[in-house]
């Protein structure tokens, strides 16, 4: 029995691992909701003509679709996702004012993928 | 060349969960002991007396990004050895090749599995001892 121990050992690890990543992914879940408040300041700031705002943006967007993704919020993560990569192409082609339309629907998808979550975790 | 085992890391993230995520599975799975901060200015302020093994650097920071604090550490001959190994969702082959010419010695891709974290860089570690 004694060959089983290390095996044991890491099988603690791990569960405690998964157990703990549970939490933070809950927590992170909790700081969603008030960053998509503040995108959607940094996207009115857009569409007044505040082109920086656009940098800003991407760079909330691509942490939401980064750590969602790790913590296995698949949705939100391609959600969020998708507005990184329109904000990545106004920043590159300068067309910020046609694609508010598709980054305001792509704030809707995220906000819906966030909610969705946080209510099946409240739920537990 | 027999380096000696992988012993203390220090990875830099803007993000402070995944900051957690990322100390929780290096010290469960690999007992190393990790250190952590937010940005790459903290990052090159704690270099200084920190001196790890091995630094885990996220790409797209606000202020100081991954790029810029390896060119840094790069140009710091206290802190010029130091392997540098970047976390990336930009992860595409032009974006390894140029982080690789910049001096990293490893990308790993996000998102990364938690449970296998460790594994991998200890791998990368014992890649460095090898290529000596």
């Amino acid at each position: 029995m004694r060959d089983k121990q290390p095996d044991t050992a890491a099988f603690h690890r791990s569960a405690e691992l998964q157990h703990q990543m549970e939490q933070i992914g809950a927590r992170f879940l909790d700081r969603v909701l008030p960053d998509l408040d503040a995108m959607e300041e940094l996207l009115a700031e857009l569409g007044a003509g505040n082109a920086s705002a656009a940098a800003a943006l991407e760079m909330v967007a691509h942490r939401i679709h980064g750590s969602s993704a790790i913590f296995g919020f698949s949705m939100l993560s391609e959600a969020a996702g998708a507005i990184e990569a329109l904000l990545a192409s106004v920043q590159l082609h300068g067309d910020s004012v046609a694609a508010m339309p598709a980054i305001a629907e792509g704030m809707a998808a995220v906000r819906a993928a966030a909610q969705a979550l946080g209510a099946s975790h409240t739920a537990r | 060349m027999s380096r000696r085992s992988l012993q203390s890391v220090l990875y830099v993230d803007d993000e402070p969960d995944i900051r957690e995520v990322v100390e929780l599975s290096l010290t469960l799975a690999a007992d190393l002991k990790v250190d952590s901060c937010g940005s790459g200015e903290q990052a090159i302020k704690m270099l200084a007396t920190l001196r790890p093994d091995m630094v885990l650097l996220d790409v797209m920071m606000p202020g100081l990004d991954g790029p810029a604090t390896l060119a840094r550490m790069r140009a710091d001959p206290r802190l010029a050895g130091i392997p540098v190994v970047f976390l990336t969702a930009k992860a595409l082959p032009a974006e390894i090749q140029r982080f690789l010419a910049l001096g990293a010695v490893a990308i790993i891709p996000k998102p990364f599995d938690a449970l296998r974290l460790a594994e991998q860089v200890q791998t990368i570690w014992n890649g460095l001892a090898d290529a000596g």
